[in-house]
């Protein structure tokens, strides 16, 4: 399970998927409620669409009367009838006004935004609004592309006022004052006839369904868009008119009874299949976001749960981005234009809401504290980490001069007189000149003890001018820093004598060992008694253990010196694999000699480490002699070196001969050796010197055993840049 | 004949060193402290002198310093003392080589004869521009042959080129890589293996102890480099 949901490309996958499973199980329920809410279950919704139909119809028949009334505007000899809704258009009030109405008596008020072009001197313009007023003639805008969102008419005494706004690009508005008089003379009389607008467009065969026939009550066509109707129905209007409609079969036309019946077809079609598949794609929609949940904070083939960058984001800019996000949502809510507008919108915002979602649950796993992780956590921290680090001195100035600041708010708050407030200055005085003498006092206390914690004993603090109780305390911690300071000087003294006895008595040795070894050599050489097998054999392990004692008293000295930290070391950037293949060159033979095979696994080309070359031969040099002495023959020596982060990592891994009843700290103590190594030569020193020279080096060396795995592992600083 | 001064307070090893070096060819003759060495010097001919450094009345040291005033005879110190700052001060005093106990006596019969040799025989080589020397190392491109304190060495051809390479430029440190592009005109990566295995057989062959080498140094974590007399 865990081995693929950590994969990036699952996760975002299953995203997608929920995405497309969760609009669908939503389309599917709101169909589903629609299919219960028209009844299609019970009469197959044939009433339904009567019903829808007829509803469409009788709007459309509405609007056939009001185009009617519109071209028959003239209602009598005397009286021009207007329906209001005719001018929603300030293209039909126009139309009007050539047809009735002497022009020169129309007037035109304009008010509104007007561009400007001001000169700013040298031949430069920059285009300015400014609010404009003005009375205009029919005419003079006659050309004036019309797009009006607004309008209402005005009765008054013997005109009326027509007001159009446009909210287009600049906030205008047109208002036309007409005459009540045409210039035939006739009156003109304004009728309102509610909000619907009428357009004659809507109502052409091309561009309907709907078909229609409108005759008067002796049976003239007054309008048609149609020659015959095949089922009409009949609809009688107040002006004893008939008006005969139908649908046409087929529709041919993308209007909105075309879509209508489409939408019917389609839930009826598949009125059973749409629930199944809301209950379905919801189950499934579900099973996906807990399947998100689960695998938030995983990786691939990993089975720890662990914070990616965006996890790593204060937790309260998250929330914030997410707060904004939404308030964007809200906003398109109001001001979405079309429905797919929504839909892209919604689409944008459904991935931040789901990284949103799954880092929180991430967070929420990972078991840290949530509000550690936040920006305002992070500077209160800072600003308190400042003001700590600070001098006791400064923490104390910004301390009086807030409780300054406060005192005298206060005072003059309460209205204090000047008694009041010159007293307090001069105790609030006092008291600051003492909190400054004493944070002086600390801060010199402070230095001193910091001295001593990093080590520096020999930092005396000058106690002479110091006032009680620091004068006291500032004594004391100089008396525990000479202590201190003897107590080291005389360990560092008894360490050198340690190191100089050590190296003079391996001297002494030395010289008797010469003559040991010399004299063996030369019995060995005196054919006559070498030619007794019991003498060969106890010559071999005079031999044997000579230079075993050699090897100690070399190994004694060096120990010493490594632990002891008495030892130069000149740190330089050394090529590790060169190093490597160098010390295998080395122990090509030896490690022939016994079937082993070195492996050097190498992620780099190069690898630099700060080390000192010969010191870290000594350490390898060391190693390759134990894996060389103790490792089971005709087996393979693995040799990985592998960056990671700040430093190299070297792993020295080889099967041991022997069983290893002892652990790796214990192996790398002096003079400890695998209880069954005993007997053979070796000084028991070796990894003990390794780890001292290692550590010298700033690195660190740590040994594992695994059943009969033997494994070393030296970490030491890396050099990265490539000039050093 | 030559003649070859031990001078050691112990007798023990006097007496070894004189079992291990007396040859036809080479007389011994012994001293117990630095004042009685250079006695004997003064007295005889003297072809060469091992001395150890910590001895009553006059130390190693002091004699060696004195004896450089008027002689230059090979000397070989031979200590217990094995510091790195022990080694640097016998040479810089004047000492040929310097050889720590407990020592093999193989290697020192091999370094007395190597002196022996250098100090008798290569005072009179007439320089010329075929021949690359470093130390007592010389090889002769026309030739191409190679000679350790006098003696040849039998090199193959890639130790060749690699000795070569190296004597060109003594004391320039020549990553394995470096040697290896050199002598090969290849890529060389991951090839560093060879060059080292090759080195090794050089050093064996040219150095009296590989382990401790007077002219083939191996500079951990570098590369190799040649450089004259003295060992690391």
């Amino acid at each position: 399970m865990r081995r693929f949901t950590g994969s990036i490309g699952i996760k975002i996958t299953a995203m997608i998927l929920l995405l497309i499973l969760g609009v669908t199980a939503f389309a599917g329920i709101v169909g589903t409620a629609i299919c219960f809410d028209r009844e299609i279950y019970t009469d197959n919704g044939a009433e339904w669409k009567e019903t829808t139909y007829d509803n469409l119809l009788v709007n459309k028949t509405t609007r056939v009367e009001q185009i009617y009334n519109y071209n028959k505007m003239i209602a009598d000899e005397n009286t021009v009838v207007v329906y209001t809704d005719t001018f929603a258009y300030e293209e039909n009030l126009r139309k009007f006004i050539e047809e009735n109405i002497d022009e020169s008596k129309v007037s035109i008020h304009f008010e509104g935004l007007v561009e400007v072009e001001v000169d700013y001197g040298e031949g430069h313009f920059y285009t300015e609004m400014v609010a404009s007023e003005s009375d205009l003639s029919f005419t003079d805008i006659s050309d004036r592309p019309f797009e009006i969102s607004y309008h209402y008419y005005d009765t008054k005494e013997d005109t009326y006022s027509v007001y159009f706004t446009n909210y287009g690009e600049y906030y205008s508005s047109y208002t036309y004052t007409i005459p009540k008089e045409t210039k035939d003379g006739k009156a003109v009389e304004f009728v309102e006839t509610g909000w619907i607008s009428v357009q004659k467009y809507d109502l052409l065969a091309e561009h309907t369904n709907y078909r229609y026939i409108m005759k008067d009550k002796d049976g003239n066509v007054l309008l048609s868009n149609t020659d015959s109707l095949k089922n009409p129905v009949s609809y009688k209007t107040v002006d004893d008119c008939t008006i005969d409609y139908e649908l046409a079969e087929p529709m041919t036309v993308r209007d909105d009874f075309f879509w209508e019946s489409l939408f019917y077809s389609i839930l009826t079609e598949y009125k059973y299949v749409i629930p199944i598949a809301a209950v379905v794609c919801s189950l499934l929609s579900i099973a996906l976001f807990i399947f998100l949940l689960c695998s938030a904070g995983h990786r691939k083939n990993d089975n720890e749960v662990r914070a990616n960058f965006f996890d790593k984001i204060p937790y309260d800019i998250v929330i914030l981005a997410a707060f904004i996000g939404l308030l964007i949502i809200m906003e398109s809510f109001y001001s979405f234009g079309e429905f797919w507008e929504f839909v892209v919108i919604l689409s944008f915002c459904y991935f931040p809401a789901m990284a949103f979602i799954m880092t929180t649950t991430t967070r929420l796993k990972l078991g840290a504290v949530i509000y550690k992780n936040t920006l305002i956590y992070i500077v209160c921290k800072f600003i308190f980490d400042v003001i700590r680090n600070l001098r006791v001195l400064w923490q104390v100035v910004i301390g009086i001069a807030v409780y300054a600041f406060l005192t005298t708010l206060f005072i003059a708050a309460g209205g204090g007189d000047e008694v009041t407030f010159v007293s307090m200055t001069l105790i609030n005085t006092v008291v600051a000149v003492i909190a400054l003498l004493a944070a002086l006092h600390q801060d010199k206390l402070k230095k001193a003890i910091n001295n001593m914690s990093n080590g520096d004993y020999d930092f005396q603090l000058d106690t002479n001018k110091m006032l009680e109780p620091y004068k006291t305390m500032g004594n004391d911690v100089n008396n525990i820093g000479n202590g201190i300071s003897k107590a080291l000087s005389e360990k560092l003294k008894s360490e050198r004598m340690k190191t100089e006895l050590i190296t003079n008595v391996s001297h002494d040795i030395k010289t008797p060992l010469t003559s040991i070894i010399n004299y063996v050599d030369l019995l060995s050489k005196e054919e006559q008694y070498t030619d007794n097998q019991n003498v060969r054999q106890y010559l071999e392990v005079l031999e044997r253990q000579t230079l075993r004692l050699k090897k100690l008293t070399v190994d004694l000295v060096e120990a010493s010196k490594a632990s002891t930290g008495n030892i130069t070391v000149n740190l330089d950037k050394t090529d590790l694999n060169e190093l490597l293949s160098q010390a295998v060159a080395e122990y090509a033979d030896r490690m022939a000699k016994k079937g082993l095979e070195a492996v050097i696994n190498c992620a780099q080309e190069n690898v630099y480490v700060l080390s000192d070359g010969k010191l870290l031969w000594r350490v390898i040099d060391n190693l390759f002699a134990n894996i060389s002495n103790y490792s089971m023959e005709n087996t393979r020596v693995y040799i990985d070196v592998r960056s990671i982060g700040d430093s190299v990592r070297v792993v020295f891994k080889n099967i041991s001969r022997d069983a290893l009843n002892i652990t790796g700290d214990e192996l790398m103590e002096r003079f400890v050796r695998g209880d069954s190594s005993r007997s053979t030569e070796g000084s028991g020193l070796g990894l003990s010197i390794a780890r001292s020279f290692v550590e010298l080096q700033n690195g660190n060396m740590s040994i594992d055993i695994e059943g009969d795995m033997f494994k070393v592992t030296i970490e030491l600083p890396e050099v990265k840049n490539r000039l050093i | 004949m030559y003649n070859v001064l031990i001078c050691d307070d112990e007798k023990d090893i006097v007496s070894a060193l004189r079992i291990y070096l007396t040859a036809p060819d080479i007389a011994i003759l012994e001293a117990y402290d630095g004042a009685e060495a250079l006695e004997v010097i003064a007295a005889n001919d003297i072809h060469l002198v091992l001395m150890d450094i910590m001895m009553p009345k006059l130390d190693g040291i002091s004699a060696v310093s004195k004896l450089r005033e008027s002689s230059n005879i090979p000397v070989i110190l031979l200590t217990a003392k094995s510091e790195d700052v022990d080694k640097i001060l016998g040479l810089n005093i004047g000492a040929d080589d310097y050889i720590t106990k407990p020592f093999n006596p193989m290697e020192v019969i091999a370094r007395v004869r190597s002196q022996l040799r250098r100090y008798t025989q290569l005072g009179g080589i007439v320089r010329s521009d075929t021949i690359l020397s470093v130390g007592a190392i010389e090889l002769d491109t026309d030739s191409r042959t190679v000679t350790a304190d006098g003696a040849a060495v039998n090199l193959t051809p890639t130790e060749y080129r690699i000795l070569k390479l190296l004597m060109e430029k003594p004391g320039k440190v020549f990553s394995g890589n470096e040697i290896y592009t050199a002598i090969r005109n290849e890529d060389a990566f991951g090839t560093e293996n060879i060059v080292a295995v090759h080195i090794r057989h050089l050093r064996e062959k040219i150095e009296i102890n590989p382990a401790e080498p007077r002219y083939i140094k191996v500079v951990w974590g570098q590369g190799y480099k040649i450089d004259g007399g003295e060992r690391q």
